[in-house]
């Protein structure tokens, strides 16, 4: 005969789920309500901007609805010209960056080249690196009329000035930028290169296919959906782009959208007309929607290439022969054009003194008064107090969200879970100097004390990094069978004990890799920083910029670049070396 | 007391030790911020809570904030302001002036060379980023008199300007570091940057073409100011004979014939002719002028 169990010990099982039901439904509510906060005003006072009168007068003021901004932009050859640019400059970078990408994965990944682990770091070394100081090592280097490269180029071959190389030109726009995506585009797809079952290819072989016809036949097809996510992806990365088209385009009278946005948000006269950029703003988000859309189909029916069968296999690595260091040599090469000469070339700049050659004789004249000054400089210590707290306070609020909306959605068990989690992801096809563009408006017109401070930064980071936050942290939670946190429920714990002494534990590893990607982010980017840029919210990017185009000694820019790069370069060397080493020995 | 100016910080920075040392009671601070913080100090206004309390900036870009009533109008003579030095109504005065002239790379255009007219700078030898200008119309200022008389004939001039492919800088600054530095032959800077650069060894002379036009740059208060007192008190200060001091020996100096200064003794050596833009009516002018400018050299996408 069964032991009835007693009525006391059911209730009070039945009450705490009922209470950790109840605490899941606020907490539901209140993770929504941010992230809808964070997403949905800024978009939509952009679309309202777009059809109010806004001459003189900021979208609030405006008394009026009209289509003229969409006539005026759709009328006008410029926008024409502007969206051939952005197009060209996009498809362009795209090309030329998983080119690249895809032939240093292969290398890497699926041959037999000596020095792997050591290339592979360097690889990503200037992965953090400010765009600003590319740019301004760029200009440096090769400006057509006294660039390094040039006036080495034009003694050795011969040639008259200009150039031969113009940095100011669309080709030198997409070089640099293709150059800056390589690795950024190497993390995202060479975990295809290593996933391959080499099966499909050890057929292909027997079939007495060649290694060339086996890679273009079985290889790359296998390939195409990652590749073709990836290229969709940095289109929209690429579009977004503005501190190399600003410093590299505009001198060449080139515009794109990101920088005829923020020249149309920063006039010369009068009050910004944010009519026009709002509307250049809504075509660029409509563009980033669609590409962003079918990325996520891509992503979604990727399995259907799967490769990866479960059976347990080890890639064959390709015999490179006499070969193998050539790959070496290459990616030697690149690690010195876009990291070393760079650092090299603003060392030089920040030392010698002003308006002096290149020479020999220079270099005795070497001398540390542009780092001296810079220690005194008015506003070097608040930009990197600032810099630090932006970026701390983006990785955490990032972070905290992004676990809780992933944790509900993944676990919830209650309706309207999934509304806060596909928010996060719908922001993807925002560009960041849309989203800045937008939060001007939002709290130029609020009453909220945040427009002018680094909070309206902090607001518009987090906000282009939930998405990224929200899939690294749904994957965790996937991962992780729920019978655990039911084990703690069962004995007791309530939602908060279960979360911290359980959940947080399992997911640690995910948090601490997605705080890093979004501190990383937050310190290198610039574009969303200069477009909110105003009283006490400059950070180092900022000042880079400032010190560039404001001082009349281009030493100050320098010594602040040389730094930030160094420190850059020596922070992701160290996270890669972990990152390979956790995953080699996982 | 925040004191917001833009340009380069470090060019500010002995004013306000000096008004600090003189009124210690006061804390006066410096945020530097470009013309981008005019919606700001609108938002701000409107909710009333400024950040800022005194900004010294080209008067053309606040314009708009004389019209909506954030500018103090204030009866500056009570306070030991030269009457010549206020502007519109009592709502601006001049900090400094700013003419913008041509240069050139001495190590680059030898005397010959030398570009003296504005018809000169159309030769082909000037032409495919030669010339280093900012980005914005005010730079052309010394076309300013004579489109007011024929507006069609400077903008004939502006289309064929445009064809030399200039090479547009993002600040006076810019564009005068890309001379100092050889990158471009000659271009358009303020005479302050300019004299700073050749004090500080830069190979670069004046280019005599005339007249060097531009409204001075002002200083104004805004109303509604957190510090309206303070306020009154730092602009008072930099207008009396001991900030005016601080403030020329910090390079802010006048253009005008016999002021002091190596600004006016260059025009005058030089045989560049001065023109202030003060009165109303041709800063509107002005703002008409510099957005035609802008659109004929394409510095804008419109």
């Amino acid at each position: 005969m069964e032991e009835a169990v007693p009525e006391r010990r059911m209730g009070w099982v039945s009450h705490l789920r009922l209470v950790a039901l109840h605490s899941r439904k606020i907490l539901l509510v209140v993770v929504t309500l941010t992230v809808f906060y964070l997403v949905v005003p800024p978009i939509g006072v952009l679309l309202f901007s777009s059809i109010r009168s806004t001459a003189n007068r900021l979208p609030f003021e405006a008394t009026t609805f009209t289509i003229n901004n969409f006539v005026r932009v759709f009328t006008s050859d410029v926008t024409y010209r502007i969206i051939l640019n952005t197009a060209w400059y996009a498809a362009g970078t795209v090309i030329i960056g998983v080119g690249l990408a895809m032939v240093l994965a292969w290398f890497l990944e699926r041959t037999n080249m000596p020095f792997r682990r050591t290339m592979f770091v360097l690889m990503l070394a200037q992965m953090g690196m400010p765009a600003i100081a590319l740019s301004m090592s760029a200009i440096l280097l090769a400006n057509p009329s006294n660039g390094m490269f040039n006036v080495a180029l034009r003694a050795l071959l011969g040639l008259d000035a200009p150039g031969p190389i113009n940095i100011y030109s669309m080709p030198g726009m997409i070089v640099v930028t293709a150059l800056r995506f390589v690795p950024m585009i190497y993390m995202m797809i060479s975990g295809m290169f290593s996933r391959i079952d080499p099966s499909f290819e050890e057929a292909g072989r027997t079939s007495g296919a060649g290694s060339l016809a086996t890679v273009r036949h079985i290889s790359l097809p296998l390939l195409g959906p990652a590749t073709l996510a990836a290229v969709i992806y940095y289109l929209v990365i690429a579009a977004e782009t503005f501190e190399i088209p600003a410093m590299l385009g505009i001198p060449g009278g080139i515009f794109v959208f990101s920088s005829a946005i923020y020249f149309a948000v920063h006039p010369p006269t009068g009050t910004p007309d944010y009519g026009v950029p709002s509307t250049y703003g809504v075509l660029v988000l409509g563009i980033a929607v669609v590409l962003i859309y079918i990325y996520s189909r891509y992503v979604r029916h990727g399995e259907r290439f799967t490769t990866v069968t479960g059976r347990g296999y080890r890639p064959r690595l390709i015999d490179l022969g006499r070969w193998r260091y050539v790959p070496v040599l290459a990616m030697a090469g690149y690690f010195l054009l876009t990291a070393v000469i760079p650092i090299l070339v603003l060392l030089w700049t920040s030392l010698a003194p002003m308006y002096s050659k290149v020479s020999l004789e220079t270099v005795s004249l070497f001398n540390l008064d542009a780092y001296r000054r810079l220690l005194v400089y008015p506003f070097i210590l608040s930009a990197a107090k600032n810099t630090l707290l932006i970026t701390g306070a983006t990785a955490l609020i990032t972070m905290i969200l992004v676990t809780l909306v992933s944790w509900l959605a993944v676990r919830g068990g209650i309706r309207g879970a999934w509304v806060a989690d596909r928010l996060t992801f719908s922001v993807l096809g925002v560009p960041g100097i849309v989203l800045a563009l937008a939060l001007i408006f939002v709290y130029v017109s609020l009453p909220i004390r945040i427009y002018g401070s680094i909070w309206i930064i902090v607001i518009a980071l987090v906000t282009t990094c939930i998405p990224f936050g929200s899939r690294l942290m749904t994957a965790a939670f996937l991962q992780i069978h729920r019978e655990l946190e039911e084990a703690s429920a069962t004995s007791g714990a309530g939602l908060w004990p279960t979360f911290f002494h359980v959940v947080l534990p399992l997911i640690w590893p995910s948090f601490t890799r997605g705080f890093l990607w979004v501190a990383y982010r937050s310190l290198r980017e610039a574009t969303i920083s200069l477009m909110l840029y105003a009283v006490n919210n400059q950070t180092l990017g900022v000042t880079l910029w400032v010190l560039w185009v404001a001082e009349t000694d281009r030493r100050l820019a320098s010594a602040v670049a040389v730094p930030l790069m160094i420190i850059s370069i020596v922070l992701t060397i160290l996270v890669a070396r972990k990152t390979m080493l956790r995953e080699d020995s996982a | 007391m925040v004191f917001q100016s833009g340009g380069a910080a470090s060019t500010k920075e002995p004013i306000l030790k000096a008004f600090n040392a003189k009124y210690p009671g006061v804390k006066a601070s410096f945020v530097s911020a470009s013309s981008a913080v005019i919606p700001q100090i609108i938002a701000e206004q409107k909710a009333g809570r400024l950040s800022i309390d005194v900004s010294w900036s080209e008067p053309i870009s606040a314009l708009q904030l004389v019209e909506r009533g954030i500018v103090l109008q204030y009866d500056w003579a009570k306070l030991g302001v030269n009457p010549d030095d206020i502007m519109v109504d009592g709502h601006y005065i001049i900090a400094t002036d700013q003419p913008a002239t041509w240069v050139y790379n001495t190590q680059l255009v030898s005397g010959s060379d030398v570009p003296r007219t504005w018809e000169d700078v159309l030769g082909p030898k000037w032409r495919g980023q030669k010339i280093s200008v900012r980005a914005i119309g005010n730079a052309l200022g010394g076309k300013f008199p004579e489109w007011k008389e024929n507006p069609q004939k400077v903008v004939d001039f502006l289309n064929r300007l445009r064809e030399q492919k200039l090479i547009p800088g993002a600040t006076y600054s810019d564009a005068l570091n890309r001379v100092a530095s050889g990158e471009a032959p000659i271009g358009i800077v303020t005479m302050f940057d300019a004299i700073t650069a050749i004090e500080r060894g830069a190979p670069l002379a004046f280019s005599p073409i005339s007249p060097a036009v531009a409204p001075p740059l002002v200083v104004y208060i805004l109303n509604g100011a957190p510090h309206p007192n303070a306020a009154k008190l730092f602009v008072s200060f930099l207008n009396s004979p001991g900030g005016r001091e601080v403030v020329f020996q910090a390079g802010y100096a006048r253009a005008t014939p016999g002021a002091p200064g190596k600004m006016s003794k260059e025009l005058a050596e030089k045989k560049i002719e001065f023109m202030r833009i003060k009165t109303k009516d041709d800063l509107d002018k002005f703002v008409t002028f510099v957005n035609i400018v802008n659109d004929a050299l394409a510095f804008t996408p419109k």
